[in-house]
């Protein structure tokens, strides 16, 4: 009886062994990883490593995404005067990082929810960070439009 | 007597109105309808509006750009003949 406890107990024990080696070789894996799904949130990794400024990606909104820049400028001249030119800067100062410093804005972004823009304006960089889809006709655009064109900021 | 006979009038024209007063989103998602452009009626209708107010503040300059940035936002596959055709309707349904 006590014969069959031990070996269920080292079975037990080598299966955990076993597991945890594996856990730290997944972890090892998805390390080397070059890009995982957390690049992608919450700002996605185009816009990480675009070297448009906010005027051009607005610019590239305007023309294939309209109906989505529409609804980011009507939200945006719904707010406070002082909100709207708080998320201009913001904007500004974004694309104005690294690739290496957006991405650690992005962390503080997906975890400091008392920033003052985000209270001011939750939905502010929407029409930058918030769909991928758009991010991606975004991107693929932005290049060949004047880099600080700030009408585009009224529609 | 006549108060009545007047609410039937007003009753009748009402009934009467409606079907052929249907809204201008409804009227230019079926002239669509006929070039086979189909999708969402609320997107079109916003498409077209915009399309006015880019020609408008001069973001396209002409008919010929106004297209280019239609085709660039109807489905894949739209040709350039429905993109004209869209054109010409928003213009005509939209624009002042």
């Amino acid at each position: 009886m006590n014969g069959i406890r031990q070996h269920r107990l080292r079975t037990v024990l080598r299966g955990g062994v076993a597991f945890t080696t594996l856990g730290i070789c997944g972890a090892a894996f998805a390390a080397s990883a070059a890009a995982d799904a957390t690049d992608d949130y919450p700002i996605p990794h185009r816009m990480i490593i675009t070297t448009c400024t906010a005027e051009q990606i607005l610019a590239a909104a305007r023309d294939f995404a309209p109906i989505y820049y529409q609804r980011s400028i009507i939200d945006k001249h719904n707010k406070p005067p002082e909100a709207q030119q708080s998320a201009i800067d913001s904007a500004h100062y974004f694309y104005a990082l690294s690739p290496a410093d957006r991405r650690a804005y992005s962390e503080q972004m997906a975890t400091n929810f008392a920033d003052p823009m985000t209270l001011a304006w939750p939905n502010w960089a929407k029409i930058f960070f918030n769909n991928k889809g758009v991010a991606a006709k975004e991107t693929d655009n932005c290049g060949r439009y004047p880099p600080d064109d700030t009408s585009l900021w009224d529609g | 007597m006549n108060g009545m006979r007047l609410a039937a009038i007003v009753a009748v024209a009402i009934a009467l109105a409606a079907p052929a007063h249907a809204d201008d989103d409804t009227d230019f998602a079926n002239q669509l309808h006929t070039y086979d452009i189909y999708g969402p009626r609320d997107y079109n209708a916003w498409l077209g509006k915009i399309l006015c107010d880019r020609l408008h503040k001069g973001v396209d300059a002409n008919a010929f750009e106004s297209t280019h940035f239609v085709a660039a936002n109807l489905p894949r596959g739209t040709t350039q003949v429905q993109a004209w055709q869209f054109v010409a309707a928003a213009i005509s349904y939209y624009c002042p």
